[in-house]
Order: structure tokens, then C-alpha cells, then sequence
């Protein structure tokens, strides 16, 4: 009788476990690893209700109530969190089940520390350890990857040496607890756990971002494998071999990560002690990270970066083949939309586009599907690094947008780097490369970059999200330019407006007798010729009490030769600035103040103006920001799409024209 | 003896078979694929549940349920995000299935 229950106990538990291995097997394709994760659920919930039923529970009470709140708690944070945060939430989940190995480890071994076999409570001290060293490494990968600590590698005074000392305290405690009576045991291995703990924050705090795949697939092996440990305690099938399924993967990817960075695992958790050194040299901050202060830049690399945007349309727009890089950048610009936008449109153009996935970018294997997955990118686009390197060669562009290492050249060409012997993606082999990277400093490897320099290669430096979507407006040819308030902020308000300016198909001026005080109207006319001559649309709008007497504007402007056929009278005018790009106001503040349509009790309230505020982008050349005549402030000053440029009209008139002269050129 | 030649066993054939069947796991998967095993390496979940097969004392009821709320965190999260993120694997034609 007891042999029959033996051997159905035995294969119940294969069936379970068969169940949780055709849910993995599923996870060949994408569509089969929804069922898969599925069939995985359920073999867990089998193997749930299997120890049901064989080992009964006592307390029901505390059973349910703790595994409701557990649940509710998992479900209410899956259900929350965005794709850029996975990373961070598997870590915390890791740590979770590293902290259920300890505890039920600890309750075991007490419970039972006269009938367990040697094995069993050898496995429990070790499974102790390794639970509790999850458990502390995951908060604090957690912590780095939700930005509440610092992401580059930490290392204190004598790390090496106080990693070893608890490492070989650790295992003498551990064998020590083996052999002593009860009480003494308790104490000893609570100590245990804390040592691990320690030992765990002393490790992962040594190392840094880019190395993060690799810390979060080594703690979900170790996790599998404290459950399998687990599993040897209390002697059952089931955990071990779950377990051990989890321990499996965890080691691959791991393996998959270090194999893709070139390291070695030991060298990751033990760095090399010149290493630092080089990075010191090679960096300050993380290049993608952060992004604390937007760079400084003056007006000159400003105009540059305008006729380098204009260059990149050109090979954008020539290239028949594309394949698009993303990296962590991207991720952390939040691009991913911007990017798919585009890279839809280059398609709707007749361009083969794909993506370029490198194992290793991102923070943890896989990151990037997933992030493209989420922006609506068909997974048969993303490629990865083997199959599409040997395409370089012919592919016209190669779109880099927020990665560094994982295509720096170096890796190659020089020895003796961090990166020496890394597999690269090979873009610096296609026709064309453009970089949309925040800066030109070195990733997190402190590898200077020499595709950078590289003749074929476009390095356009800013916020990637920014960067895309101005390409984007340009390609789509339909909305402006709409100026990233940052640029504003920037000081560099010049090459703001000439950028609006550039891409406009629109344009209304809206002449004001700060204008005619400043002699402007025939710089204001020069400009408007010339925003005509290169194709775009440009009209006057004329308010009637613009001036000093009725009609004024009309006859300034007829004085500088404008065509009175592009003169537009306020009811006439009116209706189209909601499809205007841009919105050129020269010395005019009370007429196209909307603080006369929503503020009460003004002066102007209820005064007729000109709808300017619904261009697309306003760009207002005005003496100073002080209220006109009316003295009620201008709340159009103050809007984010609004670019002021302060000081005489006739000048900004002038410098707007020369910029536009030389970005031209 | 017996027992840890068994044990050992068990889980080296485990991790053998594991080893084969996510070899093949495609690149594009593995971030859902981490999230679903560590969802898996929740199983300690029967394990404080057997905890519970005898009468406990308060401490060990303590202990036993904080496990089981770690756990039971673990493993619903971890599906569940999985599921999330699946979802959003996308193909030409695939046919959108809502739930």
C-alpha cells in the first residue's frame, strides 16, 4: 500500500514538473510564451494544491490571510509598473523569494535540528546563506535601477579583503552550526544570515550600470538555486526541481551576459584593481544616465547642430536601407515612441528598416525587445547581433540612438580596453552612421568612442527623444519644429526661432508699432521674401488698431514693398493660425494679448485680437517682456511654445536673416 | 549517504533538462523569460505551506507567514508582469486577444 503511494506520489510530481517544462518549451516563439508562461502558472498552482492535499495545513487562518496579501501585493506592483522598470521589479521580486527560501530554511533547520540527516542541514545552511545574499544583492540592484542609488560601481576601502573575510566567515559559521547544541545554533545561524546579507550589499554595490544584466541574471540563478536548497531540507521533489529549472536559467543567462560584454563572471565581482583607474580617466558621469544639466552650448555648436540635423535628413531620406541601434540611452531619454514613429514613417517611405538588438543593452537580458515590444514594434523587425552584423556592409545608415559601448569600434581595433575582444555591433561597416547620443563622452566602459570621429558619422548631441522627433517633424513635413522649451532655457533663443523658422510651412507675421518705432518693416519684409523664397507660406496679419492710426501697418508695409495681397485682415486671418506654424509678432504685445479673452476685468478684456496663440510656435521679437500700452502682462510671453527675442527689432530682424543666411549655406 | 546521492541527483537531472529546453529560448524572449522563472523560484511557497502541515508555535507562525507573503508576492507578480509583457510582443498579423 505504501509502495503504491509512493509510486503515484512520484509521478504526480513528474506530471508537475513535465507541466512546468512544456510552458518553458513554449517559450520558442513569442506567441507560444504566452501560453507558456500560462502552463508555468498553472504547474505552480498543481504543485500547490499536490502538498495540499498530501501534507494538510493546521492553520488555515494565517495560511490564507498571508497568501492574500502576498498576492494582492504582486498583482497591485505587475499591474503598475512600466516596461523601463522590469529590471528593477524582477530584482525586487528576486529578493522576495530569496527572503521565502531564508525563512523557511531557518524554520526547517530549528523545527527539525534533531531528525534531519547531515545532507539535509548542510543544504539548509548553505540554501540560509545563499537566500539572504539574494535578498540583500536584489534591494540593492533594485535600488540602483530605480535611480535611489548611485549606478557606477562603489568600492570601499579594502572591499576585496572584507569580501573574502566574510566570505570565509560565512563558511566557518556555517560548519561550525553543524555541530553544536540547539541554543547555540539559533544565534549562530542568525549570524549566519546577516553575514550574508552583508556579503550580498558588499558585492553588488561594487558593480556598476552596464554590468547589471549580468548582476540580476546571477541573483535569479541564486535564487533557484535557494530553492532547490530548499527543496533538500525538507526533502521534496517538487522544489528541487523547480528549482533547479530556475537555477538553469538564471546560469545561462548569465552566461549569455558575460559572453556578450567579453567579461569574465569573477571579473565583474571582483574587478580588476587597474580598472577604476581608467574609467576615472575616461569619464566623470555616466554618459546616459542622470542627464542632470542639459549641456551649456554656445549659439555657434547650436547653428552647427541645426545644418547637422539638415544632414542627417539628407541621409535619412537617401538611405534605402536602415538598421536602427537602440541602447539604454533610449530607454532612459523615454524614445522608444518617438523612435518607432520614425522608423514607421521611414518605412511608409519604401526603406527596409530593422532594429539591431545587442544581448547586452539594457539592464537586463532581453530589456530592449521588451521596450520596443511595448512602442508596437512587430518582433520579427528586432535582429539579433548575429544575424545582422554580417548586413552592415550593405546597409546605407545605420541610426545609433542612445548606445556607445556596444558599437565603439575599440572593442576591435584596440587592445588593452575594458571592451578589448567585446562582440560589437559592426555599424561603423555601413554606408552612413547617425549618432542621437546626449553627449560624446564614453558609455559606461570609459572607452572613448572613435566611430564618433569617423567621416561617414553624424553624431547629433541632445536628448535623444528631442532629437527623433525633430527629424521626425521634418520628414512629416507637416507641423513645425515645435522648439523644446529646453532650448529655450538654454539661453540659446537665436537658433531656436531659426529652427521653427527653418521647418515652417506657415508663417503669419504680425507687424505692432514697436515695429514701426524701430524702423524694422524692412527687415521684417527681407525676411518674410526670404522664408517665402524657400517655399513656405507667409502672410502679415494686420490688426485694425495696430499703429497709430487705422490702416497704419498697411501702409509701413507697403512702404517696404510687401505684396498688400499677403496683407490679412484680423477676421480673415484669424481662422488660420490654428494651422500656422509659426507665428512671427514684430513690436506687438496688446494685440495679441489672450489675456483679453480669459482674464476678466482688464483693461483689454473683450478687445478683438489676433489669435497668435494658436500657432503652432510663437515667436515674439519685442523690445523687453513688459506689458503694452494697456499694462496688462502678456500671458503669451510666458507659454512653453512661445520664444522670445528680446531687444530693438530691426536687429533681431537682421540676425534672424544672417542665420538663416548661414544655415542656408 | 543514499539520500544526498538522491538529492543531488534530482537536481542535477532538473538542471540538465532545464539547461536543454531554455537553450533554445530565442534572445527577443529573455527578459520574459527571466521574469517567468523568477516567478518559478517562488516554489518556495510549498515549502513554508508544509511548514504549516504541523501544529506551529507563534514564532515559527511568524516566520512561516512572512515566507509565504515574500512568496506568494513573488509568484503572482512574477506571472503576472509576464503576461503583461507578453502581451505586448507583437506580430504583422497577430490577432489581438484581450482579457
Amino acid at each position: 500500500m505504501t509502495e503504491t503511494r509512493y509510486v503515484l506520489d512520484l509521478v504526480l510530481d513528474l506530471v508537475v514538473i513535465a507541466f512546468l517544462a512544456i510552458g518553458i518549451w513554449q517559450f520558442r516563439t513569442p506567441r507560444g510564451a504566452k501560453f507558456g508562461n500560462l502552463t508555468a502558472a498553472f504547474a505552480l498552482l498543481c504543485a500547490f494544491v499536490l502538498v495540499l492535499w498530501r501534507s494538510g495545513v493546521v492553520d488555515p487562518a494565517t495560511v490564507v490571510i498571508s497568501l492574500l496579501i502576498g498576492s494582492a501585493g504582486g498583482y497591485a506592483v505587475a499591474r503598475a509598473v512600466s516596461m523601463i522598470q522590469i529590471p528593477a521589479m524582477v530584482a525586487v521580486q528576486n529578493g522576495a523569494g530569496g527572503m521565502a527560501a531564508v525563512l523557511v530554511s531557518l524554520v526547517e533547520l530549528m523545527r527539525r535540528a534533531d531528525s534531519l540527516e547531515f545532507v539535509n542541514e548542510f543544504s539548509g545552511v548553505l540554501g540560509l546563506a545563499i537566500g539572504a545574499l539574494t535578498f540583500s544583492g536584489s534591494m540593492v540592484a533594485a535600488a540602483k535601477l530605480a535611480g535611489k542609488m548611485r549606478q557606477p560601481p562603489q568600492v570601499l576601502p579594502a572591499h576585496g579583503v572584507l569580501v573574502l573575510a566574510t566570505l570565509v566567515a560565512m563558511a566557518a559559521i556555517g560548519l561550525w552550526s553543524l555541530n553544536v547544541p540547539i541554543v547555540v545554533r539559533l544565534y549562530l545561524l542568525i549570524f549566519q544570515i546577516v553575514l550574508a546579507a552583508v556579503f550580498g550589499v558588499l558585492f553588488s554595490i561594487r558593480i556598476g550600470g552596464a554590468d547589471m544584466p549580468v548582476l540580476i541574471s546571477f541573483l535569479n540563478a541564486n535564487t533557484g538555486l535557494a530553492a532547490a536548497l530548499c527543496g533538500m531540507v525538507i526533502g521534496n521533489q517538487l522544489l528541487i526541481a523547480f528549482g533547479a529549472t530556475v537555477a538553469a536559467s538564471g546560469s545561462i543567462l548569465t552566461h549569455l551576459m558575460c559572453r556578450a560584454m567579453n567579461r569574465n563572471l569573477l571579473r565583474i565581482f571582483v574587478p580588476d584593481s587597474r580598472q577604476p583607474k581608467i574609467v576615472a580617466q575616461g569619464r566623470t558621469e555616466p554618459a546616459a544616465a542622470g542627464l542632470p544639466n542639459p549641456p551649456v552650448s554656445p549659439a555657434d555648436s547650436q547653428r552647427a547642430d541645426g545644418s547637422k540635423l539638415e544632414q542627417a535628413l539628407a541621409v535619412l531620406s537617401d538611405a534605402k536601407k536602415i538598421i536602427i541601434v537602440p541602447g539604454y540611452g533610449m530607454a532612459l531619454a523615454q524614445a522608444q515612441g518617438e523612435l518607432v514613429a520614425l522608423a514607421n514613417k521611414l518605412a511608409e517611405m519604401g526603406k527596409r528598416v530593422r532594429y539591431a538588438i545587442h544581448p547586452v543593452a539594457g539592464r537586463m537580458p532581453g530589456h530592449m525587445n521588451v521596450l520596443l515590444a511595448e512602442a508596437g514594434v512587430d518582433y520579427d523587425l528586432l535582429v539579433e547581433m548575429e544575424e545582422i552584423n554580417p548586413e552592415f556592409q550593405a546597409t546605407d545608415l545605420a541610426l545609433v540612438v542612445g548606445a556607445c559601448d556596444v558599437v565603439n569600434p575599440a572593442a576591435i581595433d584596440v587592445p588593452g580596453t575594458p571592451i578589448t575582444g567585446m562582440p560589437i555591433l559592426l555599424t561603423h561597416e555601413a554606408r552612413h552612421v547617425t549618432c542621437c547620443n546626449y553627449d560624446d563622452q564614453p558609455g559606461y566602459s570609459g572607452v572613448k568612442n572613435p566611430l564618433y570621429e569617423k567621416p561617414h558619422t553624424l553624431l547629433l548631441t541632445g536628448d535623444a527623444k528631442e532629437t527623433l522627433h525633430r527629424i521626425l517633424e521634418a520628414l512629416t513635413d507637416e507641423k513645425p519644429v515645435i522648439v523644446h522649451p529646453a532650448a529655450v532655457a538654454a539661453g540659446d533663443v537665436l537658433a531656436a526661432a531659426c529652427d521653427a523658422l527653418l521647418y515652417a510651412k506657415t508663417v503669419v507675421i504680425v507687424p505692432g508699432y514697436g515695429m514701426a518705432l524701430a524702423q524694422a518693416q524692412f527687415k521684417v519684409a527681407a525676411l518674410a521674401a526670404m522664408l517665402a523664397k524657400r517655399g513656405a507660406a507667409v502672410k502679415f496679419a494686420i490688426h485694425p488698431v495696430a499703429g497709430r492710426m487705422p490702416g497704419h501697418m498697411n501702409v509701413i508695409l507697403a512702404e517696404a514693398e510687401v505684396d498688400y495681397e499677403n496683407l490679412l485682415e484680423m477676421d480673415t486671418v484669424n481662422p488660420m493660425f490654428e494651422e500656422t506654424d509659426v507665428a512671427l509678432i514684430f513690436g506687438a504685445c496688446d494685440v495679441v494679448n489672450p489675456a483679453a479673452i480669459d482674464v476678466p476685468g482688464t483693461p483689454i478684456s473683450g478687445m478683438p485680437i489676433l489669435m497668435a496663440h494658436a500657432a503652432k510656435t510663437v515667436i515674439v521679437c519685442n523690445l523687453d517682456s513688459k506689458p503694452g500700452y494697456s499694462g496688462v502682462d502678456n500671458p503669451l510671453y510666458e507659454s512653453p511654445k512661445t520664444i522670445l527675442l528680446l531687444g530693438d527689432a530691426q536687429k533681431t530682424a537682421s540676425k534672424l536673416i544672417s542665420a538663416l543666411e548661414a544655415l542656408h549655406a | 549517504m543514499e539520500n544526498l546521492l538522491f538529492l543531488s541527483g534530482v537536481f542535477l537531472f532538473y538542471f540538465f533538462v532545464a539547461y536543454v529546453l531554455i537553450s533554445r529560448v530565442p534572445t527577443l524572449l529573455h527578459t520574459p523569460l527571466m521574469s517567468m522563472t523568477n516567478a518559478v523560484s517562488a516554489v518556495t511557497l510549498l515549502g513554508a505551506l508544509i511548514l504549516f502541515s504541523v501544529p506551529t508555535t507563534a514564532v515559527e507562525r511568524i516566520l512561516a507567514g512572512l515566507a509565504i507573503v515574500a512568496a506568494a508576492f513573488n509568484v503572482v507578480g512574477g506571472f503576472a508582469i509576464t503576461d503583461r509583457m507578453l502581451r505586448l510582443f507583437k506580430e504583422k498579423e497577430a490577432e489581438t486577444e484581450t482579457r
